[in-house]
């Protein structure tokens, strides 16, 4: 037992110098240590123009619209969702018919890749029916959503 | 652990605040909504069609104090998105500088309701001015409106000479 520790006792001492013989050698010794980060996915989105008053004159079957821009940076791949509210609702729950870019479309998609800066700009269009809609003030709204995919 | 506690509660409150300040921002980690407020305004609007026309009294006789009524087919029809009052007004029946006496009623047809005489009143003839009627018709409302009229001759023969009589019957609506 004893003959087995010294030996053991010496070979370690023996290793030990070697690695530090080599570390002063030449060629020098170079050991690597990785590196890790991770940068998450994220998004900037901004309204860089609000959209402005849809005013009507009361008459039926009237149709008017406004724009507003939007400022979109991501670092990741995402989609971007732009959809508007079913109407405009106004005094006594009259309602106007409210729609995205064209008379019809409701919503919009887009895809946007990593890295990458998109300025939009939208179409709100509003179109009354066949009656007068009542006199007074209406509010709907935009919804902007952005998912990873 | 009094002290544990409270910073456990400070953190989960920051990092609800940190949410919370993303969404409103749009920024940080898919997905993110944002919403946008859309707004609209329709102003006082209202339009008057004549739905028939006209009033016809057909031929007088010429006899003193003839009188014929009441005769229809003036009707207007209302359509507004405000609340609106109504003025009715008329003239007498005239030829160059004569004229005949006359009378009309106006009445709206649904629900139906009388709403009095303009021009002149039936069957005294006595001068009665335009009639207003406020409140007139609610908003969101189409109303029809009809009119009949009265006409009467003269007590003598030469109050009124043979020819062709005309008026007018005007409907304005006018927002308070």
């Amino acid at each position: 037992m004893k003959k087995v520790a010294l030996l053991t006792a010496i070979l370690a001492i023996f290793a030990f110098s070697s690695i530090a013989f080599s570390a002063e050698g030449a060629p020098p010794l170079t050991e690597k240590v990785d590196v890790y980060a991770e940068v998450a996915c994220y998004v900037s989105l901004n309204v860089t123009q609000q959209p402005g008053l849809l005013s009507f004159s009361g008459a039926p079957n009237e149709t008017k619209s406004t724009t507003f821009t939007t400022n979109k940076k991501t670092n990741c791949d995402v989609n971007y969702n732009v959809k508007v509210s079913k109407e405009l609702t106004g005094p006594n729950n009259s309602t106007i018919q409210l729609y995205l870019n064209a008379v019809g479309n409701k919503e919009v998609n887009y895809f946007n890749a990593a890295g990458s800066e998109w300025n939009d700009t939208f179409t709100i269009i509003g179109v009354t029916g066949a009656t007068s809609p009542l006199a007074g003030d209406y509010q709907g709204e935009i919804t902007l959503t952005v998912t990873k995919i | 652990m009094k002290p544990i506690i409270k910073l456990s509660c400070t953190m989960i409150f920051l990092m609800f605040m940190l949410m919370v300040s993303e969404v409103i921002a749009g920024e940080g980690a898919p997905p993110i909504s944002e919403l946008v407020p859309v707004n609209g305004k329709v102003w006082k609007y209202a339009k008057v069609r004549v739905v028939t026309e006209p009033m016809d009294f057909g031929v007088f006789s010429g006899q003193p104090n003839e009188e014929l009524g009441p005769v229809d087919n003036a009707v207007f029809e209302v359509e507004t998105n405000a609340d609106v009052n109504l003025t009715f007004s008329g003239t007498d029946l005239k030829n160059g500088n004569y004229s005949i006496k006359t009378a009309y009623r106006a009445k709206r047809v649904t629900p139906s309701l009388v709403l009095g005489y303009f021009n002149r009143s039936w069957s005294t003839y006595n001068p009665v001015g335009d009639l207003v009627v406020a409140p007139g018709q609610s908003a969101g409302t189409k109303c029809k409106y009809e009119v009949i009229g009265y006409a009467k001759l003269g007590p003598n023969v030469n109050d009124q000479i043979a020819g062709h009589y005309s008026a007018t019957i005007t409907l304005t609506v006018w927002a308070p």
